[in-house]
């Protein structure tokens, strides 16, 4: 027989092993997962759906007005809102201008440089995590 | 029955199976009580298909093992550098000792053996305690084992023969038999 092999169902240790009563919950689990079911109740009892009818009548004419003034605003925008837009378009043109003279000879290698510190934290995590863990499964 | 009523009426049901089994593999009573109401809400958040299914139980036991392991892998090597304040010494609650006193000497000598066995499986170190779980309380073979921890049989094997040993020790049991 292997050595290790020590299914013997006359071995007082197997024996005592299988007759070991389960250990009794504590009271405590009971009112804890109780008490922890009913926030997550009330938290999925939160949805649009649940709202008082009133409610829920006021936010979809509320969305509407909303939707609705978007929409004119692109139509036909006010004096305002184009003069707006312009002034966007002459700050885009800027950064634009800006990023490829300055920063785009760089960005790569700050890409790269960025990647490799990621990956090289991530390594020595897994490394860290491997030797403490394996402390706990040898 | 109100649906709160049949969640209670299940936890009722398998709380002691659920801590039991989440006690033997953590060997912490305050580790286990929080994942066995993880595997609570686990299975509050899916109540239409558990609640009543046959499989119940082993969903539980299966979502209890995996929780467990998960728990040991992410914390346990952690705690066991900072020093090992627990619970470990367990036992009975006053009310059942006293209880007990009311016993026949037979039966509070195996009752005395039982504590000195439960006590001893959870001093044992993870790496013993957790298969020895396995193999006694879960039923499962040194194949399945060894798959669940993501080891070889033999190291499953190597490992159960120390707790064993352990065991016997701690139980006066002779070295050697079975």
């Amino acid at each position: 027989m292997d050595p290790v092999d020590f299914d013997d169902p006359d071995d007082p240790l197997d024996r005592e092993l299988r007759a070991l009563p389960g250990p009794r919950a504590p009271h405590t689990l009971l009112p804890r997962v109780l008490a922890a079911a009913a926030v997550g109740a009330r938290a999925d009892a939160t949805g649009w759906f649940t709202w008082p009818l009133g409610w829920r009548l006021v936010s979809i004419a509320a969305l509407a007005a909303f939707v609705v003034g978007l929409s004119t605003l692109f139509t036909s925008p006010p004096e305002g809102v184009s003069d707006a837009a312009r002034t966007a378009g002459d700050v885009a043109t800027v950064v634009r201008v800006v990023w490829e003279v300055m920063a785009q000879p760089v960005a790569t290698y700050l890409f790269v440089l960025g990647v490799s510190l990621a990956l090289a934290c991530a390594l020595a995590w897994a490394a860290l995590e491997a030797a403490l863990g394996g402390a706990s499964h040898r | 029955m109100t649906d709160a009523a049949r969640f209670e009426a299940f936890v009722r049901e398998y709380q002691d199976m659920v801590f039991a089994t989440a006690v033997r593999l953590l060997g912490r009573e305050a580790d286990a009580e929080d994942v066995a109401q993880t595997v609570f809400m686990r299975a509050f958040e899916r109540f239409t298909e558990i609640g009543g299914s046959p499989s119940a139980a082993g969903w539980l036991k299966t979502v209890t093992t995996n929780l467990c392991l998960n728990h040991l892998s992410r914390y346990r090597a952690r705690w066991q550098f900072f020093g090992d304040v627990d619970d470990r010494g367990g036992g009975p609650a006053l009310s059942a000792r006293l209880a007990l006193l009311a016993t026949a000497p037979e039966e509070l000598e195996r009752v005395e053996r039982q504590e000195r066995l439960e006590r001893a499986l959870r001093r044992l170190p993870d790496h013993q305690r957790v298969p020895l779980a396995l193999r006694y309380f879960e039923e499962m073979s040194y194949q399945e084992i060894a798959e669940t921890l993501r080891v070889s049989v033999a190291k499953v094997k190597s490992d159960i023969h120390r707790g064993r040993e352990a065991l016997k020790k701690e139980l006066s049991i002779p070295h050697g038999s079975g």
